[in-house]
Parts: structure tokens; C-alpha cells; sequence
């Protein structure tokens, strides 16, 4: 395999920009090129960080240290400390991959739904990639605020030229609702900057300053701020059922797939070790919006006609569960969120592709329009179950070991958020099956499908891989979660032990999040010590 | 040297006011029917300027002539800028210029005119000087302003802008006499060792005297009150000269306020800074909710441009250093933004007409693709998304601001960009999302023309990844301004 060392993290990021560079030298009608090249070089990325597995294997003393891999550090701008500083750990190596892993599959997805301006969609995707890698690589403020912002531009095209009816309406929403999200953040960063008085804007080190309690309240909020949009949680979501409806495809996979988890990991990042004090204090806080997400997300999914909205506000329920993992803050929730969050990217993503699909065939997303579908489609409908039975958490799937741990890690945090939020499982169980019914079974009651074609070879090579890594998340889960652990750890440790320096606990029945905290004998699973 | 004066920090200006005569002459002693090479000279002037200010640099820093110009490295940092805003003009100018039936060698010579004015302006030390430069620069720009005398827009224009071109020098003089009226010197030297050491009365008269004068460079940088005239004339004057009140004027005009207010008045800082936090943030707000209304896209640039006005005074409330440091990189930055924007729309020019409603640039990326992409870049970067030099130019900006104390200007600069995203997208919406409304009969693109987009396009771009160099040789020249 190549060996890039050092510099592994900084490839991932740059190789997608060449293919973008190359790409936009390509004469405007050869599209079949612009494509393969598109393809190639995602796949080419997905390859490469791949070799971040084995790097993480092949050191023995970090699966029980935590620390940053892979990092690089060159100064930047030097007159305001700010440095290109990257490196991974447990929380981001799966999201990577995850990344990487998309993106080539929404580029072969979109092979025949996308006409016109190809060179364009290829180019925006591969830039996409480039930055969403870049934020869960990114271990400097300054760099991380610049993926997360440029970001928002190829989306912001990706949903607007090659989105359904209210296309536009929906990309200006998506931009305005997130920039606008992420400024107040970028002033928090310039506070904490003058504030910790370091001279840096080294995630890292900045982790170690103390920072006043009272202004960590503001500095937490105007960041938790940003990252509760881009999960979203409730009530901040009511941009996503429109950017997801109007997406094409590939937009709507990579939005749901990749974009939210950007807020859980800027919160496990980001705001958490930032703020500890006011992380602890906001916790309940989060927790409660976690669960009415949920709740809110499955109840609306209930009534949706619309098979793209269904899968939309699935999200919101199920990026809900998330959520109330980053906020019970145990090992056993952090690890649930992050496996969560890989969860809802592969079952999601695999939805929405198969909402796309069905959108090809018959250029409409209405439930009611369906029924009946096995008899006619078998491949695509047996896939589609699996895909759904993922979605609902049924054990053996991803998505059971997911959402059972955070449940279980959760419960200690707020019990009666967790008896809720069970509740939004039977529910999304209700959902799915329900949609599942009028789409698959029953007799086919509407013509137009009576000769649907089946899955073409390509379809079925974009499915596969998400299918069986579905299955394979299912049962091989500590395969994932034993490289995630060790950084759960090591964050609630940081955590914990600086809001204790900063502020001196006060009365218990002050503060519930705190006496729940410390009433709790350590973590559920033991703390590995850092050497 | 007493009895001798140095006249090398004035060597730039005097080159291009030779220049500016020379394109007077050629054009009278060309025959009729054939047309003088008036760019071509322009362009040898401003680029033998630049020569010129190599030299200044290598031979003369620090220089000064009689106390009143100095080519310290705060001056000679703007020369260089404002050169380089003089060349892409030029550039831009001869298309335009012929789409128009404009093509007249007075139009160089004015340009070249402003520019001397604008580079007098960064670098006078005395408060009189000062005046004249910013008349110099003034004048030739009311000319430039009216320069298509058939439309009767570019003649209210150049109107609006004598007008209160006229209050603003009223204010500016009014505001000098208080301050020597104070201290008994118009030299910025002493009159910041005067300003430490004042009596409780005079202190009221030379607050007054600042605000007086931060009301004349209010104008100039068309900062909200006194902006009432920007829509106007900038959608009046004819495109390239916009691009070069936008970029250039406003560059000169921070300029010689951060010599008057962070060299020779900070010690009045506690007394001005709530004034200019204000000033800030209503020409934020009221800028860009003014963008927000507009149809024509010149105007809304124009208001735009207001806004801008506004995020660059948030830095004036920092230290001297960190302020002028990220005002001196904004500056760069927003000139080629401009200088682009403006570029891009009047290269598109022809017989007298220009795109300037969104439903003329509606599916201009379907034709143009290069250009929509250039146009989309530039609309970016005002709005101050990375990977831009807009961004990083609002990220020194408010940190500058919070550096100061005033985390409110951060907030309300960053809330309010937000805002301005909406207004810029539109164009993007336009030219990309929406079908074509019209056919492509704009003008083609002319290699020169091309040259200062692809120019400000690289500037734009490589600025965003790579600031350091510049912030740099910024940082050193505000480090200039600390001299007293």
C-alpha cells in the first residue's frame, strides 16, 4: 500500500480537490469522462482511508491511549497562532471512512439521474468530500471553521441546480439556516481566543485552558448553537425536511448521510472539551430536546404521504438518539453515538437511494402511488426490507446495537428521557413497517408499476456494499466500537476533570445534571488510564 | 538638511501626474479620427509609478517632504495597492470605454488624477496637505462620475457627488480648524503630543474637531448617515469608474482616517472609539438591509458597499496595531472583490448597454461558465465564506473588534453577513439556477479585461488559503502608524 505517513490525512483531503481541478479541465460534453473520473478518484479516497485502519492497528499502545493519530502540524498564519493541524482519533476515524465510503457510491448512484452540467456535479461532489473530511480531520478552530463553511457551497449548488420543484427555496433556506447558525459560533471561537490568552486556536490545546464558568455559558451556546442546526435537533430542524426533500439523490444521501453528523461530532469535539462546566450544565437540556426530537420526528414520519419526507423525519428521530447519547455523556451513550451516527449514514443513505430509485422509475415519491412492488420488483423490495429493518434497530442490524447502547448508557443520566425515548423505537418500528406495507405488499394496484424494471447492475452495486455493511455493523460491532472506546473515554475523563478545576462543584441540589454525575460510580465500562 | 527638501516620497504621484498631462497631450496632438494611445500610456505611468515606489522603498523609507508626506511603510503599502487598483482599471477601462462611445483620453487622464489624489491622501502627515489631496482625488472623480454626459444618470451622478462631496470638504475643514484652533499645529506629529496633554475645555472643542472630521471621512467612506449618495452615484457613473470608487476611494479614504484617528488622535481614542462603534454598526445594519431591497445589482453593490464601510470600521475600535493591521488586509482583499464584480459586469458591455437587473444575468452560467463561476466566487467572498480572502478579512476584522472589547460589533457583523448571503446568493440563483430570460447578446469578453478578472480572481482565491505573507507586510505597516 502507498505509504504516505504524516501527510495520510492531508492527501485525503487535497486528493479529491485535484480530481476536482482535473475534472474542470474536461471539455463540456464528455460526460461519461467527467464521471469515471469523479468515480475513480472517490474510490481511489475511500481507499486511502482505508489505510487509516491499518495504522491504527498497526500501534499497539493506542487502542488504549486515545490519542490523536496521524496528525500534522505546520504554522499557518503565525501572527494570530493559527496552524494546519489535523490528526484523527476514535470519535472521527469511523466518520472518515464514513465520508469516504459515500461518496463514491453517490457518484455511481447518480450515474443516469443526473442530465446536464455533469462536469459540475462531479466537481461540487468532490469538493464536498474535501471538506467534509477536512471538518472531522481538522484539530485548529480556525481550520476547522473554514471546512465547515465551505462546506455549505456545494451543497448549497448540489441542492439548487439539480434539486425537484422548490429547489431553490430550499438551498437558500439550507444556507441561510446553517451560515447563519455558524457565525455566532466564529465569534465564540474569537472570545475563547482573547480569553484563554494562548495565543492559539489549537483545539487541543485550547482544551486545557480554563475558561471563566459564566462565559463558558455563552461560548457553549453560540457553538451549541451551530452544531444543534446541523443535526438538527428539534426545534431547529425545519430546514432539513425541505433540503432533504429537494435534493437530488446524491445531495439528499450525503446531507443525511455525512452533514448531520458534523453537529453530534462538533459537540463531541468541539463543545464539550471546550466548555466542560457549561457542557455539564446544558446536558439535561440537550438530553430533553434529544427526546422531544425523537418523539416529534417519529409522530411526524407517521402521518408523512411523502416517501422522501418519511426518511427525512426519520432523521430527525433518529439523530434524536444521538444526541441523547452525546448528552448522557457515559462511555456506553458516546460509543452508542458515534456507532448511531454510522448507523443512520449507511441506513439512511441506503433510504434515500432507494427513494431515488423508485423516484427514476415512476418520477413520483408518493406513498399511495406504490403497492404491491414485491411481485414486481423482488430484488429491489428484499433490499429495501433489509434497508428498513436496519432503520428500525431490529437486532442483528446496525441499528439495534446503536440504539441499545445508548439506551442503556443513557439511563442513569435521566431515566424518564429514556423510557421516552424507547418509546420513539416502537414508533419508528410503526413508521417504517407501515410505509413498508403500502409500498411492497398488497396486490399492485396502480398500472404504471405493473412493469417496473428491477435492479439494473449498477443499482445493485450501489446497494450492496451498504447492505451488507449493515449486516455486518449488526453482528461484528466491537470490530467499530473498540477503536471508538478508547477516545470516549478519554474525552468524558478530560471532561470531567476540568470542570472540577474550573469550578469547584457547588451544592448539589443547585445543579441535577451534576448530582447525577457525581452520584454515578465511574463509567459503565472501566476508564482505560492514560499511561 | 536645513533649507533642503526631500522630495522622493512624493516621486510616485509626481510620475503619474506627468503622466496624466502626457495623456492630455497625446490626445490633443492625435488627428482627428484616429484615437491616442491613452491606456497604453496610463498603463506605462502607473506601472513606472510602481517602479518608483520600489525605489522610494529601497532608498527613502521612512522619508519625509517637509514633514507634511512621508513614505513610511503604511504609505508605501497603499501605494502599491492603489497602483495596482489603478492598473486593473485601465485595464478593464478600453472595452468598456468603446462599448459606451466613451473613448476619450481625458477619461485616463482623471483616473490617473484620482489616483494621485488617493495616494497623497495615505500619505500626508499635516491635516492641510491632507485636504488637498482629498480634493485632488474628489474633483477628478466628480468628472469621471459624468463622464457618459448623454445619460442622464451619469450627469446626476457626478451632481449628487459634488454635492456632498462639497458638505463632506466642509466638514473636514471645519473639523481641521477646531483641532488647530486646539493645538496650534495641522501637523499629525504634534498634534498627537498636543492631544496628551489637553485642558478639560479644549478637550470638549477637540472632540468636537474629531467628530467633525470622522463625519467628512464618513462621507468618503460612504458610512451610514452620509451614505445617502453611494446608489446614486454608483449606479449613475459609468461601471469602471464604480469599480474604482469602490475599491479605490475607499481604500484611500481608510487610509488617511486611520492616519488621522489611530496616528494622530488615539490619545482621544476613549472619546471617538464609542463614536466609530456606533457609526459601525448602524452602517452594518442599514447597508446591508438597504442591499436587501435593491433590483438593479449596481445598486446593490453600492449598498453593499456600505455595508463593507461598516465591517472595516469594527476594526477601527481595536488597538492601533491589530485594527489598522486587519483593515490594511481587508482592504486588499475587498479591492479585488470589486475591482472583480464591477469587472465582470462591465466587461460584459455593449452599445451602452450592461447587465445590471438579475434577469440579465438569469442562466449566464449555461453560457458563460467561466465567468458565472469567476462572478460566484467574488459574490462569496463579500459574503465572507471561506475559502475566500473575504473570509479571512472578516475573521481579522472581528477579531479585531473583540480584541478592542466590543464583542457586540463581532455579533452584529457576523449576524448581519448572514444576512448579506441572501442578497448575494441571489445573483448566484440567478445565473445559475434560473432558465435564461433573454438571448446572450452581451459583449465578448476582451483579452485585457480578462486579464485583471483572472487578476482579482487569483488575488481572491489565493489570499483565502494563503494569507500569511500579506497579513505580514500589513502588520508592518501599521506598525508605521505607531511612530509618535
Amino acid at each position: 500500500m502507498i505509504s504516505l505517513g504524516r501527510h495520510l490525512l492531508t492527501a485525503l483531503v487535497l486528493l479529491p480537490v485535484a480530481g476536482a481541478i482535473l475534472v474542470a479541465f474536461t471539455r463540456r460534453g464528455s460526460e461519461e469522462a467527467q464521471k469515471a473520473i469523479g468515480l475513480v478518484v472517490a474510490t481511489a479516497v475511500f481507499l486511502l482511508s482505508l489505510t487509516l485502519l491499518s495504522g491504527f492497528d498497526s500501534i499497539p499502545a493506542f487502542r488504549s491511549t486515545a490519542e490523536m493519530q496521524f496528525q500534522e502540524l505546520r504554522t499557518w498564519i503565525p501572527s494570530l497562532g493559527i496552524a494546519y493541524h489535523v490528526g484523527i482519533d476514535g470519535l472521527s476515524l469511523w466518520l472518515v471512512i464514513l465520508t469516504t465510503f459515500l461518496t463514491p457510491l453517490c457518484l455511481l448512484g447518480s450515474w443516469s439521474s443526473i442530465h446536464g452540467r455533469v462536469r459540475e456535479f462531479v466537481i461540487l461532489m468532490l469538493l464536498l468530500e474535501a471538506a467534509m473530511i477536512g471538518v472531522f480531520v481538522a484539530l485548529d478552530l480556525f481550520l476547522f471553521y473554514i471546512f465547515w463553511e465551505a462546506m455549505l457551497i456545494p451543497m448549497y449548488f448540489l441542492i439548487g441546480i439539480w434539486g425537484h420543484e422548490r429547489r431553490i427555496y430550499a438551498a437558500v433556506k439550507f444556507f441561510l439556516y446553517t451560515f447563519a447558525g455558524s457565525v455566532l459560533m466564529l465569534v465564540a471561537f474569537l472570545v475563547l481566543y482573547r480569553s484563554s490568552g494562548l495565543s492559539t486556536f489549537d483545539i487541543p490545546a485550547l482544551a486545557t485552558a480554563p475558561v471563566d464558568p459564566a462565559l463558558q455559558m455563552w461560548l457553549f451556546g453560540a457553538c451549541a448553537l451551530a452544531f444543534a442546526i446541523k443535526v438538527p435537533m428539534w426545534p431547529f430542524h425545519t430546514w432539513l425536511p425541505d433540503a432533504h426533500v429537494e435534493a437530488p439523490t446524491a445531495g439528499s444521501v450525503i446531507l443525511a448521510g455525512v452533514l448531520l453528523k458534523m453537529g453530534g461530532y462538533g459537540f463531541l469535539r468541539l463543545a464539550f472539551p471546550l466548555f466542560p462546566d457549561a457542557a455539564t450544565r446544558f446536558a439535561p437540556l440537550i438530553g430533553l430536546l434529544a427526546v422531544i426530537g425523537i418523539v416529534y420526528g417519529a409522530l411526524v414520519s407517521l402521518v408523512q404521504p411523502d416517501l422522501k419526507k418519511l426518511v427525512a423525519y426519520s432523521s430527525v428521530s433518529h439523530l434524536g438518539f444521538v444526541m441523547l447519547g452525546v448528552a448522557a455523556f457515559s462511555t456506553t451513550s458516546l460509543v452508542g453515538a458515534v456507532y448511531q451516527m454510522l448507523n443512520h449514514g449507511i441506513s439512511t443513505g441506503a433510504l434515500f437511494f432507494m427513494v431515488g430509485m423508485l423516484y427514476d422509475r415512476r418520477h413520483t415519491r408518493t406513498i399511495s402511488e406504490f403497492g404491491g412492488l414485491k411481485s414486481v420488483m423482488p430484488w429491489y423490495s428484499a433490499l429495501f426490507l433489509l434497508v428498513c429493518l436496519s432503520s428500525i434497530a431490529v437486532p442483528g442490524f446496525n441499528g439495534f446495537v446503536g440504539e441499545f447502547l445508548i439506551l442503556v448508557g443513557s439511563w442513569r443520566f435521566a431515566p424518564r428521557l429514556v423510557v421516552v425515548a424507547t418509546l420513539g423505537v416502537i414508533l419508528a418500528a410503526g413508521y417504517v413497517l407501515w410505509m413498508v406495507k403500502r409500498v411492497l405488499y398488497g396486490e399492485v394496484t396502480n398500472d404504471k408499476n405493473r412493469s417496473l424494471p428491477d435492479l439494473s447492475p449498477r443499482e445493485a452495486a450501489v446497494l450492496l456494499p451498504l447492505v451488507a455493511l449493515a449486516l455486518f455493523m449488526g453482528v461484528a460491532s466491537p470490530y467499530f466500537t473498540r477503536r471508538i472506546e478508547p477516545a470516549a473515554n478519554n474525552l468524558i475523563q478530560q471532561v470531567k476533570q476540568r470542570s472540577r478545576v474550573v469550578a469547584p462543584a457547588p451544592a448539589p441540589d443547585a445543579d441535577p445534571a451534576r448530582s447525577v454525575r457525581s452520584s454515578r460510580p465511574s463509567a459503565p465500562a472501566t476508564p482505560q488510564e492514560r499511561p | 538638511v536645513s533649507g533642503m527638501i526631500d522630495l522622493r516620497p512624493l516621486l510616485p504621484a509626481v510620475l503619474l501626474s506627468i503622466t496624466g498631462v502626457v495623456v492630455i497631450l497625446a490626445q490633443a496632438f492625435t488627428p482627428k479620427g484616429r484615437s491616442a494611445p491613452s491606456a497604453l500610456l496610463s498603463l506605462a505611468g502607473l506601472f513606472g509609478a510602481l517602479a518608483a515606489v520600489y525605489v522610494v522603498a529601497r532608498d527613502a523609507r521612512g522619508a519625509t517632504t517637509g514633514d507634511s508626506v512621508v513614505a513610511d511603510d503604511f504609505a508605501l503599502f497603499f501605494h502599491v495597492l492603489l497602483l495596482a487598483i489603478g492598473i486593473v482599471v485601465v485595464l478593464l477601462s478600453p472595452s468598456y470605454l468603446k462599448a459606451n462611445h466613451l473613448d476619450r483620453g481625458e477619461y485616463y487622464a482623471l483616473v490617473l488624477f484620482s489616483i494621485v489624489g488617493m495616494l497623497g491622501l495615505v500619505s500626508c502627515l499635516e491635516l492641510v496637505s491632507m485636504f488637498v489631496a482629498l480634493e485632488i482625488m474628489s474633483i477628478a472623480l466628480y468628472g469621471l462620475a459624468g463622464m457618459d454626459r448623454a445619460r442622464m444618470e451619469s450627469q446626476e451622478s457626478a451632481l449628487k457627488y459634488f454635492i456632498t462631496g462639497a458638505f463632506s470638504s466642509a466638514f473636514f475643514l471645519y473639523g481641521v480648524a477646531l483641532i488647530y484652533g486646539v493645538t496650534g499645529s495641522t501637523s499629525l506629529e504634534k498634534i498627537a503630543l498636543a492631544m496628551g496633554v489637553l485642558s478639560p475645555d479644549s478637550a470638549t472643542l477637540a472632540v468636537l474637531g474629531a467628530g467633525f472630521l470622522l463625519v467628512g471621512f464618513g462621507f468618503k467612506v460612504a458610512s451610514v448617515p452620509f451614505h445617502m449618495w453611494a446608489p446614486d452615484v454608483y449606479e449613475g457613473a459609468p461601471t469602471t469608474v464604480t469599480a474604482l470608487m469602490s475599491a479605490g476611494v475607499k481604500a484611500a479614504a481608510f487610509g488617511g482616517l486611520l492616519r488621522v484617528f489611530a496616528q494622530g488622535l488615539p490619545a482621544l481614542g476613549s472619546h471617538w472609539k464609542p463614536l466609530v462603534a456606533v457609526l459601525a454598526i448602524v452602517t452594518i445594519v442599514g447597508g446591508n438591509l438597504g442591499a436587501l431591497a435593491q433590483s438593479s445589482i449596481k445598486r446593490m453593490l453600492a449598498y453593499s458597499s456600505v455595508a463593507h464601510a461598516g465591517y472595516l470600521l469594527t476594526a477601527l475600535v481595536a488597538a492601533p496595531g491589530i485594527g489598522a493591521e486587519a483593515i490594511l488586509f481587508y482592504l486588499v482583499a475587498y479591492a479585488a472583490v470589486n475591482l472583480g464584480g464591477f469587472g465582470a459586469f462591465s466587461a460584459l458591455a455593449r452599445d451602452g448597454r450592461e447587465p445590471l437587473t438579475l434577469s440579465d444575468v438569469a442562466g449566464l452560467a449555461d453560457r458563460r461558465p467561466l465567468l458565472a463561476a469567476v462572478l460566484t466566487v467574488f459574490l462569496i467572498s463579500l459574503t465572507g465564506v471561506p475559502v475566500t480572502a473575504g473570509f479571512v478579512g472578516k475573521f481579522y476584522l472581528f477579531n479585531a473588534a473583540v480584541s478592542g472589547g466590543w464583542v457586540i460589533l463581532a455579533i452584529v457583523g457576523g449576524l448581519m453577513s448572514a444576512v448579506s448571503a441572501y442578497y448575494y446568493l441571489r445573483v448566484v440563483v440567478a445565473m445559475y439556477m434560473r432558465e435564461p430570460e433573454r438571448d446572450d447578446d452581451w459583449g465578448a469578453i476582451a483579452p485585457a479585461s480578462a486579464l485583471a478578472l483572472t487578476v482579482s480572481v487569483a488575488v481572491v482565491l489565493v489570499l483565502g488559503v494563503y494569507p500569511a505573507p500579506l497579513l505580514a507586510l500589513a502588520r508592518q505597516a501599521a506598525q508605521s502608524l505607531q511612530r509618535f
